[in-house]
């Protein structure tokens, strides 16, 4: 598909935390293990052990290094090599033994992938720096085209390839696009300001009510 | 409604439905129900107390063994059922922990129930312990005879081997491989030297990628309860069960470089190579070209 050399956004990057957690999430159906190295540098890999298929994002990160939860196997950041097998310490690994790691950039707040390497390194779309507050991220159970067309509808503007700008309960949002899979998309929510305590309510109430609008839409 | 494959390997040869007590006090008007290869079958005793199975209104081959039940749904030349002579021997404790349905295919489980590597990230705190995470060379072969997979001299570090276990110990382990969906563990007795306790690991399945796991010990304990012993197993099995089922793809991929192979995954190497050899089909991941 033409879309994939293009950056997607798959995760609010707040939500990494240096050498802790993992974020597993998908991406055209393809399952992704998102993870930040201790030194503080996101990865965004294909969630399967190449040893015997277990996802990573049920590992562990370890410093530089994000660990198998089945046998222990240990990959590095940034190339994704297998560079240490527990049932076997004293051995070196044999350098074919790789996960497939994808083109990743942290901007605006979020974590951007390519599924496919562009043939320019372009950055992802819409601005570069951060805009505003990451306030949630939802499912929005319709595939994107039904997600474009409803957002136009609801007075949304697209600044740029799964970029969105518009307001919720009158305050300006930002709203980012994932194409989690062919039927169904995650929308990552970000407001100009940080919200007080009394207008989260209202907010979230809003964007639950445009989610509502956009899965009551058919196939067009 | 027919059976899912025609695999020769998985229709002429016999496949356990579970444990032939199961069956007592069904009748052909109340039939024991249960699943096979796709397809619905029912089983009750007959007046002399035989296991009988039908299958689309048609009566299978049975073998009443090991205290299970085995079917045979081929038209091929019956084998006998795989020996195991210790569930004869005195002093042995038999001990049926019932069947447990895991979502993947039977050889994914098989293959699990081989492994060492697993033990101390799995079974954390009784089947194994970082850092004694190594898996010392051990060797595989085929039995000329039986046609079975033997992993021998095998020994792993385990803080609590089994339910009786008062501490840690190096256990010497056996694996020992009869079908592509039977094998069987022999391992260090904690209560008595010289001696291996047998667990034996019985798949049925319900389809390419479903099956239900039937554990049997053939123990030489004498402390424990039954449901002591059961609940040892099904905590085990219980930590299995969430790996097995993430694993992708679920079917054994047994072509290809799709998963990695160390020295340390020897006996999966070998059952893979062996499974290769049937040109096993059920249950396997087949590669398309890309």
């Amino acid at each position: 598909m033409s879309a994939y050399p293009l950056w997607h956004p798959v995760a609010a990057a707040q939500n990494l935390h240096a050498g802790d957690n993992t974020i597993a999430t998908l991406l055209y159906d393809q399952p992704l293990a998102l993870w930040r190295s201790a030194s503080g540098s996101v990865q965004a890999w294909e969630d399967r052990c190449p040893h015997r298929g277990v996802p990573l994002s049920l590992g562990r990160v370890q410093g530089d290094r994000l660990a198998c939860a089945y046998h222990g196997w240990q990959y590095a950041a940034q190339d994704g090599r297998c560079v240490a097998i527990p049932a076997m310490p004293d051995q070196s690994v044999p350098g074919k033994v790789c996960v497939k790691s994808y083109p990743v950039q942290e901007c605006q707040g979020l974590v951007w992938v390519q599924l496919a390497q562009a043939a320019d390194d372009a950055p992802p779309p819409g601005p570069q720096s951060q805009s505003g507050c990451f306030l949630r991220s939802l499912i929005a159970d319709r595939p994107i085209a039904q997600i474009d067309a409803a957002l136009v509808n609801a007075g949304f503007a697209q600044q740029a390839p799964y970029v969105w700008h518009g307001a919720l309960d009158n305050s300006p949002v930002r709203l980012y696009a994932q194409t989690a899979s062919a039927k169904w998309c995650v929308l990552h929510l970000f407001g100009a300001q940080v919200p007080t305590d009394a207008q989260r309510p209202p907010l979230f109430a809003a964007m639950r009510g445009l989610r509502a609008v956009i899965e009551a839409t058919h196939e067009v | 409604m027919p059976f899912c494959t025609e695999d020769p390997n998985v229709r002429n040869d016999w496949l356990t439905i579970g444990a032939a007590r199961a069956l007592d006090g069904h009748t052909p008007q109340h039939p024991w129900h249960t699943r096979l290869l796709d397809n619905n079958l029912v089983a009750w005793r007959d007046a002399k107390f035989q296991p009988v199975v039908h299958a689309d209104g048609l009566r299978l081959p049975t073998l009443e063994q090991y205290g299970y039940v085995w079917v045979f749904t081929g038209d091929g030349p019956q084998r006998p059922l795989f020996e195991l002579p210790e569930f004869a021997e005195s002093g042995r404790r038999i001990v049926d922990c019932g069947g447990i349905g895991v979502a993947t295919s039977g050889l994914r489980v098989i293959e699990n129930f081989l492994d060492m590597g697993h033990f101390p990230y799995i079974h954390t705190g009784t089947l194994g312990r970082v850092p004694h995470t190594e898996v010392a060379p051990y060797r595989t072969q085929v039995d000329a005879t039986t046609g079975e997979i033997w992993a021998l001299d095998c020994h792993f570090f385990q803080p609590q081997a089994s339910a009786s276990a008062a501490g840690g110990i190096d256990a010497l382990y056996r694996y020992r491989v009869m079908q592509p969906f039977t094998a069987a563990l022999y391992k260090s007795s904690p209560n008595r030297a010289q001696v291996q306790d047998v667990i034996g690991l019985f798949v049925q399945p319900l389809d390419d990628e479903h099956v239900i796991a039937h554990v049997l010990l053939v123990y030489y304990e004498e402390q424990l309860s039954d449901a002591a012993m059961i609940a040892f197993q099904h905590m085990i099995f219980g930590q299995d069960k969430p790996v097995l089922e993430s694993q992708r793809p679920r079917r054994l991929p047994l072509q290809g470089t799709l998963e990695a192979h160390m020295r340390c995954d020897l006996t999966s190497a070998t059952y893979r190579r062996w499974l290769r050899q049937r040109d096993l089909r059920f249950g396997v991941h087949l590669e398309t070209t890309p």
